[in-house]
């Protein structure tokens, strides 16, 4: 035997046996973000069952007994996902579905073109690509990128969007709109990220949605149309369309990205507290000007 | 592992099987069916002369299938590795797809009898929370919702969820499709600012794909029918099951129920992309007045 293919697990009250795979060492697990969120979140919320006594499960606890490795996909020399099975029982032996893909966060950017000569007039840059997964050619989307290495936003994720759309995307532009709706709610459980979870009845996955805003006069946004229909025209594979906002939910009903973006901005514009966030960036701006270099390539 | 082809396929398409699941149980995973029906009616449309790939078609060329998982007798879950390529595409599309068919999820709806029809005033939604060990959570609010088990009956395993989950008895048609209300009136002309002069080409070319909302189209065929239900009730009727909300659980599951009001769903319900996506067609819905009146209890 040249490697051991199981260890314990520390952190969790009593030891956790962790069986591998052969294609995936202890190294290699706890080395995954995605395992690292996944693990520093459950252990947080097993021990509010017992720190808050109104808890659901406070007279009889789950505890993690074990996680058994399925099947890792390598992508190259990075994990993309993790397979595998954890078991939870309580005293009465009751056992909790603990099946879960890890493949880590996304992140999604609800990006609103102003034409400076209207006063409410909003534009949406959207995205066409071909998703095998949903049998699609031409699948409308919200600009996504992948969250890479636990990281926040700034970061691969980022330039992925900017390569994808031609906008140069500063974080101080950005507003994280997950995060500012999730931050004050009455959800007890603070660990979990402030994202969006498509399906997180069998995969960790998160989606963080921010928001960016930019006024650009009307001939700019004209041009950009062109410029979108060019890229298509030379045969590449995301296609960049812009959406009215008005129609956005219509347009975009298909996608989770598309309509969660839509339900948090509409709340948080209701309540406030864009409007709020837009005023405290363009105080801090010095210079709000078309030609500093975020323009559409 | 066995190999076979695909039939009435053009390019042949070829299948790579693992140890333990048969031709047969593949080709009749309700899943793998419905994807592939859509795949390959959506690759057909290049036929067109005015697909934007028309000129350079993407083929399914064959498909690997890497894992898979059994609900009983049958496969509940399957992992593929589908190679989807053009002439010039040497890799081709990300093709990984996590095929488990769909779901349906219920935006139920409660206000009191005492205050004015047709104002959105004291609006109740019902929501569930459990434990989502993917998420590593132990109480996840979400939308009520169910997997289904590939009969075809939407509506029927929505009333049967409500009603399992729920303790809630509601008629089939009393359930409104709001996915299929907003994709019906989609306007494509009205959506894509574009020059005057071009038209564009995927106008008329409509894809085949779920009227249904997409959590994950990058990486999973799943998809989830959003069904709305409205009722007025007896305001004690309300307090009543709100008094219930702290410790009713259906029998042997951990379900727990949660009234929260729906002008703050987005706050509360904000890491659930059903809840969000759900709210987001109803809001739009709801200001072209394009709901029914709600039903009396």
């Amino acid at each position: 035997m040249s490697q051991a293919l199981a260890f314990s697990l520390e952190g969790f009250g009593s030891p956790v046996e962790v069986n591998l795979t052969k294609n995936l060492t202890k190294d290699q697990l706890l080395a995954f973000p995605a395992f690292e969120i996944w693990r520093d979140t459950l252990r947080q919320n097993l021990e509010l069952q017992h720190s808050d006594k109104y808890h659901a499960f406070h007279k009889d606890p789950f505890t993690l007994r074990s996680i058994t490795i399925q099947s890792v996909d390598w992508f190259g020399k990075k994990i993309g996902f993790v397979k595998l099975a954890a078991v939870l029982r309580n005293r009465e032996d009751k056992q909790l579905p603990g099946i879960a893909f890890l493949r880590g966060g996304s992140v999604a950017m609800l990006m609103i073109l102003r034409p400076k000569d209207s006063r409410d007039e909003r534009l949406v840059v959207m995205t066409e690509q071909p998703r095998v997964p949903a049998g699609s050619l031409s699948f409308v989307e919200i600009p996504a990128g992948m969250l890479d290495d636990a990281e926040t936003f700034s970061g691969a994720a980022a330039k992925e969007i900017e390569e994808e759309t031609g906008f140069k995307l500063p974080r101080s532009e950005l507003i994280d709109l997950t995060e500012l709706a999730l931050k004050n709610s009455k959800i007890s459980e603070k660990s979990l990220q402030n994202a969006m979870y498509p399906s997180p009845g069998g995969s960790d996955e998160f989606i963080p949605i921010f928001l960016w805003e930019k006024e650009l006069d009307r001939q700019e946004i004209e041009d950009l149309s062109g410029k979108l229909m060019g890229k298509r025209m030379q045969g590449e594979m995301i296609k960049l369309r812009v959406c009215d906002y008005e129609d956005l939910w219509r347009e975009g009903a298909r996608d989770a990205k598309t309509l969660a973006a839509w339900a948090l901005y509409e709340g948080l514009n209701r309540a406030g507290i864009v409007q709020a966030e837009l005023m405290k960036r363009r105080k801090k701006s010095a210079t709000f000007s078309l030609n500093d270099g975020a323009t559409a390539v | 592992m066995s190999t076979f082809t695909l039939p009435n396929t053009v390019p042949p398409v070829e299948i790579t099987l693992p140890e333990g699941l048969s031709k047969e149980q593949l080709l009749k995973f309700p899943a793998f069916k419905d994807w592939l029906s859509n795949l390959q009616h959506n690759l057909a449309l290049q036929d067109h002369e005015d697909h934007a790939f028309h000129s350079n078609r993407y083929e399914l060329r064959s498909i690997e299938v890497n894992s898979f998982v059994m609900f009983g007798d049958n496969p509940g879950f399957i992992k593929i590795q589908a190679t989807v390529q053009n002439a010039d595409d040497d890799g081709g599309l990300p093709g990984t797809v996590f095929l488990r068919g769909g779901s349906v999820a219920m935006l139920i709806i409660l206000q009191p009898d005492d205050v004015p029809e047709g104002t959105e005033e004291d609006k109740y939604v019902i929501l569930t929370v459990q434990p989502r060990i993917a998420a590593g959570s132990l109480a996840f609010p979400e939308l009520p919702a169910g997997m289904l088990d590939g009969n075809g009956n939407f509506k029927g395993k929505a009333a049967k969820e409500i009603d399992e989950e729920v303790g809630i008895s509601i008629p089939e048609e009393q359930l409104v499709d709001m996915t299929d209300d907003a994709l019906k009136s989609t306007n494509i002309s009205g959506l894509w600012r574009k020059p005057e002069s071009k038209s564009d080409p995927m106008d008329g070319i409509k894809e085949q794909l779920w009227s249904a909302m997409y959590p994950s189209p990058g990486a999973c065929d799943e998809f989830i029918r959003l069904y709305l239900h409205q009722k007025r009730l007896p305001r004690s009727s309300m307090e009543k099951l709100k008094g219930k909300q702290t410790g009713l659980r259906a029998e042997g599951e951990k379900i727990t129920i949660k009234l929260v009001r729906l002008e703050d769903l987005w706050k509360e319900a904000g890491r659930d992309a059903k809840a969000l996506a759900a709210l987001a067609l109803y809001e739009g819905l709801r200001r072209e007045t394009r709901l029914p009146a709600m039903y009396h209890s």
